[in-house]
């Protein structure tokens, strides 16, 4: 090897990187083929919101029509558990929703043990950034846990890892449950996972914002939502706080995709992210950023709770997406801000609708863990014992009774209202929680300046086929 | 390759004869194994399982649940190649190794050449330093994330006050400068544990060479070049290897501050396996695909690096040649400067002689300067460790809590077992730290001064262990930890903290005791000393820096590892948990609590310092001991 070799080689290296690094900035400064105001407002609607009466009607309606596949179930399966030694100590994996979850299961698994004596429940709580790579861990080197809590169960339902929900909780437990949530908590006709909490969301608006920017009533479509937003940022404010940050951003492009009338597949398994309807919102959430400029800066890279709820809570943002939980958050935080809650503002005549979301409770079929397991997740479903730990937690409840007991709460009332009408994701599909990765690592991408809509959402759905 | 590094010891007449006689290669190899045999041992069993589990799951198809589906072929390698993200992430890696490897090493070897020189404040400086190195890269990384913010962010408030900026800037969410900022921020966590190698290899260096270059009325330039580089080489090509290692492996920094960025901007390979582990792809076998290409391209670069050296070297310093040759230019300018000074007046010039006036004042102004630059980020974690949640989203941010929170600091052990946890990481770290020395010691030693069958599949099994980022091989770990019921064992994460961080040890030591020259062991020998007493008498005092960088390295390894701790040894129910993995309750699904987060952070930090304050004077130990002459 000759001596000069090393120096060229560094000097061409250095030189790449700085090309590198200049090619990187421009192309991200660049903004070639960006939408105008005019093919912007082209993708207006400018047709009303149908009557807000759509809000209160249910909207997964068909929810019975797959209940009874639910009751039929226990007889196949359980016959198919081999009769195991019992199992008294079981392990229970969840995710920590606050600093306060952690407690709430252990407390919760000693009362248990106090009051079922042999037992014992061990109790895993795991911060959600690290609980999937944790769960992975686990289902890879199949030491499952007896009860996991998680957001996704129709892979494992796929792979027959779990015990079907009929075994798990008693029929008053499995009555109690609202069909919507008890609906989307099957696999391929069975029920597997049991509805653990829930939220909802609707558009929050800052009412002093509204006053000091003329505007009389919330935006129900989304050209009143654009003027609103472009008055709001005259008199000083962000317009519309848009978080398509990777921590949430599938909820807030749910809420927007449906609000164009999108969806997440036409059929089940035959995902359409990449719709021309869905191409179409994409641009107008660019057109939101780059055009009309009445977003937050990088609203790409902007997370909901930090970037959204903590500066409206602050007074500083005119209008976002909420979610249910939010008001206990904005507590938390001190919050003097003046907010109304409206429905989500859709592109013309489309049903308004919200967004439901729901964790799951699962049990993973450990030989003998059948009994144990659902002697602590009927203990779990107490009413005390559940409503506990939604108000502990700031969440909505899946079951009527604990709704019946929440409703006159100031913090859940509103949104309880808004649960029978709730949309999901399709979580009954083991392709989403791919498709959903997807969304969150990517979406945010597409309201960058010059964004190409159709060649990110291309890559999203093609994330469905592997 | 790697046996042609440590060139000293080619003269020793033990490897004329293994090449001699066949014979004595099994000789030379029975002699070695009480030596090197406890560490290889440990290696292999620790790290050799996961890493074979870990390329059969590279192997297999593995669906987004995490369940196997049989052999895969080549399919996860295919679906890897596939991936449009693929170019991008790979220039990043290459741009985040060079920059950060680069920068850091040329600050570094100024910064310990700062810090080798006396004036007053120098151990407050050093001090200084042990901190960042002290935080869990993933506090540090935190800290950056919360300065970095856009509208809230303090760094942001600081250059609009200082009317350098008018808007604020999303440091790490505007894809024109996130990935300069998380570089940026690379650097300045790499500095300090490449300034720590460099210095205690400066250590070595004989005052009198210095006195001697003085006398010959050398220029501090050319004494530097010609001296004092070529004497820091075993030293620097070991920082430069680790320090490679460690850059191209780093997770936390660019996780923490823009991992839940949208796109690859700001991805390397480390990360971005990740994601398509668990966030995007949720494709363990495709992400165990990238980390066995991750590793197979570092033993290239690591390969190439020893063969260039090879090449330049054969131990007469011709690679130090290349380098200065390198910096000829900066050299000449430096050196035509000195000599002119030096020829407008006999004695020294007068610029000259107004740096000396100003010399004692000046040094430790700039040492001040260096350290504040350092401790910042942690005044920033004590000073929000107070603040109220209101506070610590303020938009502008505010320097100072408006109200002082003191009870967050009673508070946080309410809230979590800290004081389980600090006993916990305590128990490991020290043990861990106890067997990584005893195991490591004698196996750097014998492969410094000997030459044995093995060695260089030995020095290799080492220098591999380092380039396998645990976050890789946790799934394989956790896999034989269930086989030998060893999860959430003391013993077990004990062991693997340990075998984790054997190389370093090893690596550094191996380096030290090549630096003692042969002959005063020559000495010990005619006096009738064994190998093993002649160690432990003669060459182990004579390397106390680098056992003491050793030591530390191996405590703060321990005491801040996240990943593994997270699965193998998590069992709240029981209180098993370590420090790191228990303060991540706080950052919850909603929200981080970050004064909890600060609160805790610098009270990991604490015992760290107290172990550096009690040994600290064993590393300036030669330089003061040559003072005082």
């Amino acid at each position: 090897m000759t001596r000069n070799v090393p120096k060229a080689s560094i000097v061409a290296a250095l030189a790449a990187v700085a090309a590198f690094t200049l090619a990187g900035c421009a192309g991200s400064s660049g903004g070639s083929g960006a939408l105008t105001t005019a093919s912007c407002d082209a993708l207006l609607s400018s047709s009303p919101a149908p009557s807000a009466a759509g809000l209160t009607s249910p909207v997964a309606a068909p929810a019975s029509a797959a209940l009874p596949a639910v009751a039929k179930a226990p007889a196949t399966t359980s016959g198919s558990v081999k009769t195991a030694a019992e199992q008294k100590t079981i392990t229970f994996v969840g995710g920590a929703y606050t600093d306060t979850t952690d407690n709430y299961w252990t407390d919760l698994a000693t009362k248990f043990q106090a009051a079922n004596p042999g037992y014992t429940v061990n109790v895993n709580i795991i911060d959600w950034n690290n609980i999937d790579q944790q769960v992975a861990t686990m289902i890879q080197t199949k030491q499952y846990p007896d009860i996991l809590n998680e957001n996704k169960f129709s892979g494992y339902a796929s792979n027959d890892l779990l015990a079907p929900a009929a075994d798990l909780v008693s029929s008053s437990v499995q009555k109690d449950f609202i069909p919507s949530f008890k609906n989307a908590s099957v696999y391929n006709g069975t029920q597997y996972a049991l509805p653990f909490i829930t939220s909802t969301r609707a558009l929050f608006y800052n009412k002093a914002a509204f006053a000091k920017a003329g505007i009389a009533n919330p935006p129900t479509t989304w050209k009143e939502l654009v003027s609103d937003a472009q008055k709001l940022k005259k008199a000083g404010y962000v317009g519309y706080g848009l978080p398509l940050g990777s921590e949430e951003s599938q909820a807030e492009w749910a809420i927007w995709m449906w609000a164009n009338g999108g969806d997440w597949e036409s059929a089940p398994g035959k995902f359409t992210v990449n719709s021309t309807k869905n191409v179409d919102t994409l641009n107008v959430l660019n057109c939101l950023a780059n055009v009309y400029k009445v977003t937050e800066p990088n609203p790409g890279q902007t997370n909901r709770t930090d970037g959204v709820f903590h500066p409206f809570a602050d007074g500083k943002i005119g209008m976002m997406m909420g979610a249910s939980f939010a008001p206990s958050l904005f507590k938390g935080w001190n919050s003097t801000v003046d907010y109304g809650v409206a429905p989500v503002p859709v592109n013309g005549n489309i049903k308004p609708t919200t967004l439901g979301v729901q964790d799951y409770l699962m049990s993973f079929k450990n030989p003998g863990n059948t009994a144990a397991v659902s002697k602590f997740l009927n203990f779990f479903y107490e009413k005390d014992n559940y409503t506990r730990f939604l108000t502990s937690q700031g969440f909505l409840p899946a079951t009527k009774s604990a709704s019946d007991a929440l409703v006159d709460n100031p913090d859940f009332g509103p949104f309880l209202n808004l649960l029978p009408s709730a949309r999901f994701y399709p979580s009954t599909d083991p392709k989403f929680p791919t498709v959903q990765g997807a969304v969150q690592n990517q979406i945010g991408t597409g309201v960058a300046s010059g964004a190409d809509s159709k060649s990110i959402l291309d890559g999203i759905n093609g994330a469905a086929t592997k | 390759m790697v046996n042609a590094l440590p060139a000293r010891t080619a003269a020793t007449p033990e490897i004329a004869r293994i090449a001699r006689r066949p014979f004595t290669a099994l000789r030379s190899f029975l002699r070695s194994t009480p030596w090197v045999s406890p560490s290889a041992i440990l290696i292999a069993l620790v790290i050799v399982v996961p890493v074979g589990i870990m390329v059969k799951s590279a192997f297999t198809d593995i669906d987004s649940s995490g369940v196997s589906h049989g052999f895969a072929g080549f399919a996860n390698f295919a679906r890897l190649f596939r991936e449009a993200a693929l170019a991008q992430v790979i220039i990043n890696t290459f741009v985040w190794v060079v920059a950060v490897v680069g920068g850091s090493i040329i600050v570094a070897l100024a910064l310990a050449q700062f810090l080798n020189k006396k004036f007053i404040g120098r151990r407050f400086v050093r001090w200084s330093l042990i901190v960042p190195w002290a935080a869990a890269l993933v506090m540090s990384s935190t800290v950056w994330r919360f300065i970095l913010q856009g509208s809230n962010g303090l760094l942001n408030r600081l250059l609009m006050s200082l009317g350098i900026i008018s808007e604020p800037i999303g440091w790490y969410q505007d894809p024109r400068f996130s990935f300069i900022s998380v570089i940026v921020v690379g650097i300045i966590v790499t500095i300090p544990f490449t300034t720590y190698v460099i210095l205690a290899g400066l250590q070595t260096v004989p005052e009198e060479v210095h006195e001697a270059a003085k006398v010959d009325g050398a220029g501090a330039w050319r004494t530097y070049w010609n001296i004092t580089f070529p004497l820091l080489r075993p030293s620097l090509v070991i920082a430069t290897i680790l320090v490679i290692v460690s850059v191209f492996n780093s997770f936390p920094v660019i996780w923490v501050i823009t991992g839940s960025n949208t796109g690859n901007s700001t991805d390397t390979t480390i990360t971005w396996a990740y994601k398509i582990a668990f966030r995007q792809q949720l494709d363990t076998g495709e992400a165990a695909a990238l980390s066995v290409l991750n590793i197979v391209f570092l033993c290239i670069v690591i390969a190439l690096y020893f063969r260039v050296l090879e090449n330049s070297g054969g131990g007469s310093g011709r690679f130090t040649d290349a380098m200065a040759r390198l910096f000829a230019p900066v050299q000449r300018m430096f050196g035509e400067r000195t000599r002119r000074t030096r020829r407008l007046a006999d004695g020294p010039s007068a610029g000259l002689r107004f740096w000396y006036r100003v010399r004692p004042a000046a040094m430790p102004v700039f040492g001040a300067l260096i350290a504040l630059f350092f401790l910042a980020p942690y005044l920033v974690m004590l000073v929000s460790s107070f603040k109220s949640d209101a506070d610590l989203f303020a938009s502008p941010a505010s320097f100072f809590p408006t109200i002082w929170e003191w009870h967050n600091w009673v508070d946080i052990w309410q809230k979590i077992a800290l004081a389980d946890y600090l006993r916990n990481s305590l128990v490991i770290a020290v043990v861990s730290t106890a067997i990584v020395l005893v195991v490591s010691v004698p196996a750097a030693y014998f492969s410094a001064r000997f030459r044995f069958a093995g060695r260089s599949l030995f020095m290799r099994l080492v220098l591999v262990t380092q380039v396998i980022a645990p976050v890789a091989v946790v799934v394989g770990l956790y896999q034989e930890f269930v086989w030998v019921d060893g999860v959430n064992q003391y013993w077990s994460i004990i062991l693997t903290n340990a075998a984790f961080n054997l190389a370093f040890s090893t690596w550094i030591l191996s380096g030290q005791f090549e630096s003692v020259p042969i002959d005063i062991e020559e000495a010990a020998k005619l006096d009738g000393l064994g190998p093993f007493r002649t160690m432990i008498r003669i060459a182990l005092p004579l390397v106390r820096p680098g056992l003491v960088t050793a030591l530390i390295f191996s405590f703060i390894q321990v005491w801040n590892e996240f990943p593994v701790s997270l699965t193998l040894f998590n069992n709240p129910t029981k209180g098993l948990q370590t420090l790191p993995v228990g303060i991540q309750q706080f950052v919850g699904l909603q929200q981080t609590e970050y004064q909890y987060l600060f609160v805790a952070s610098l009270i990991a930090i604490v015992p760290v310092v107290a172990l550096f304050a009690s040994i600290e004077r064993h590393l300036v130990g030669g330089l003061t001991a040559g003072a005082l002459k």
